[in-house]
């Protein structure tokens, strides 16, 4: 303990205990709210599957992502415990996500506002000729 | 000063307490975690990219993949997330034995992941596939092959901790390993939940 003769905090005196120690040894999560969560999380997966036929038009991808975001949700607020968590550990977890959203969307903005290839030093570069093989039948095997 | 090594207690180091040490691994976990969203994250932002530049080619290339076997990983995964989170409930617990039960069905479902990873991966190779002729397949390969290394990593630390298990390590004060590995083993469930819509499911 903090007998030794130092009189600056130290870890292991109880001074320096963060808010997620001071809560002791986490939460013991009621084991039915796991099975719940699974239960959620296949119906999920069926719905993705499902709504990947339904042509939503120009909100397919947000449909998609919006399932697969809930699905992601359910594993690290509960299979995670996030939700027992202090604001440092949210703190991690979710900043690099704000910074995915970011740069992905600045880049999907960026690509949506492009209607001509860029310029090389004044040149217009031609895309290189696609190779797009196609399946020996149509409906993947 | 004493200079003495390590109680015989697991989790109690030398002027730390359990908490401390117990919040301080966890964050230190997440700290990693952090990292590895950012990792597969920078794939996905070329996904992103060469998604929108090369939308058909993308529908075409997704029409190679067999979306049930997608979607059968997706739910042994997510199955494996669920025995995982039931592990780390038991070692909090402190019951030892039902930690080792519930960690080998989650190595057992990895190793269904992989094995299915396996035939999928056969059958491109077969048609031609590998060395990817375009950048669709390149990011396929890319994105479930790092998954997949991570998902082969992720057995052998669930091994290691299980080992600890049998020891009888774990206890209602000290199930730090069971925790942390928990929380590797959802993020690499995590990144599958979005690589099976984006790569298998494409209209």
């Amino acid at each position: 303990m903090g007998a030794h003769g130092h009189s600056t905090a130290r870890l292991g005196d109880g001074s320096l205990l963060t808010e997620d120690a001071a809560e002791g040894l986490g939460h013991i999560v009621d084991q039915k709210d796991y099975l719940k969560i699974l239960i959620y999380l296949l119906i999920l997966t069926v719905l993705t599957v499902v709504a990947a036929r339904i042509d939503f038009g120009f909100f397919n991808k947000v449909v998609a992502l919006g399932i697969a975001s809930l699905k992601a949700y359910f594993v690290a607020s509960t299979f995670m415990h996030l939700k027992f968590e202090g604001k440092l550990i949210l703190l991690y977890a979710i900043y690099p996500v704000v910074l995915l959203t970011i740069f992905i969307g600045s880049l999907v903005g960026d690509e949506m506002d492009r209607t001509h290839p860029r310029p090389l030093h004044g040149v217009v570069a031609e895309p290189p000729p696609l190779v797009i093989p196609r399946p020996p039948n149509s409906a993947g095997h | 000063m004493s200079s003495s090594a390590q109680t015989q207690q697991p989790g109690h180091f030398h002027h730390f307490e359990p908490e401390q040490a117990y919040a301080a691994s966890k964050f230190g976990m997440w700290l990693f975690l952090a990292t590895e969203l950012l990792l597969f994250g920078g794939l996905f932002c070329a996904y992103a990219v060469f998604y929108n530049r090369n939308h058909e080619l993308f529908a075409e290339g997704s029409k190679w993949l067999d979306w049930r076997f997608g979607a059968f990983n997706t739910v042994v995964l997510l199955f494996s997330s669920f025995t995982m989170v039931r592990a780390v409930d038991s070692a909090q617990r402190g019951d030892n034995k039902k930690v080792v039960g519930w960690l080998n069905l989650t190595i057992i479902c990895a190793a269904i992941f992989m094995v299915v990873k396996f035939f999928e991966y056969k059958a491109k190779i077969e048609h031609g596939l590998f060395p990817p002729p375009n950048i669709y397949f390149g990011l396929y390969f890319t994105m479930t092959a790092l998954h997949g290394f991570h998902v082969l990593v992720g057995i052998g630390l669930l091994q290691w901790v299980k080992s600890l298990a049998k020891k009888g390590m774990y206890s209602t004060t000290y199930y730090t390993p069971v925790e942390v590995s928990g929380l590797y083993w959802h993020l690499v469930d995590l990144i599958w939940i979005y690589l099976f819509p984006l790569l298998y499911l494409i209209h």
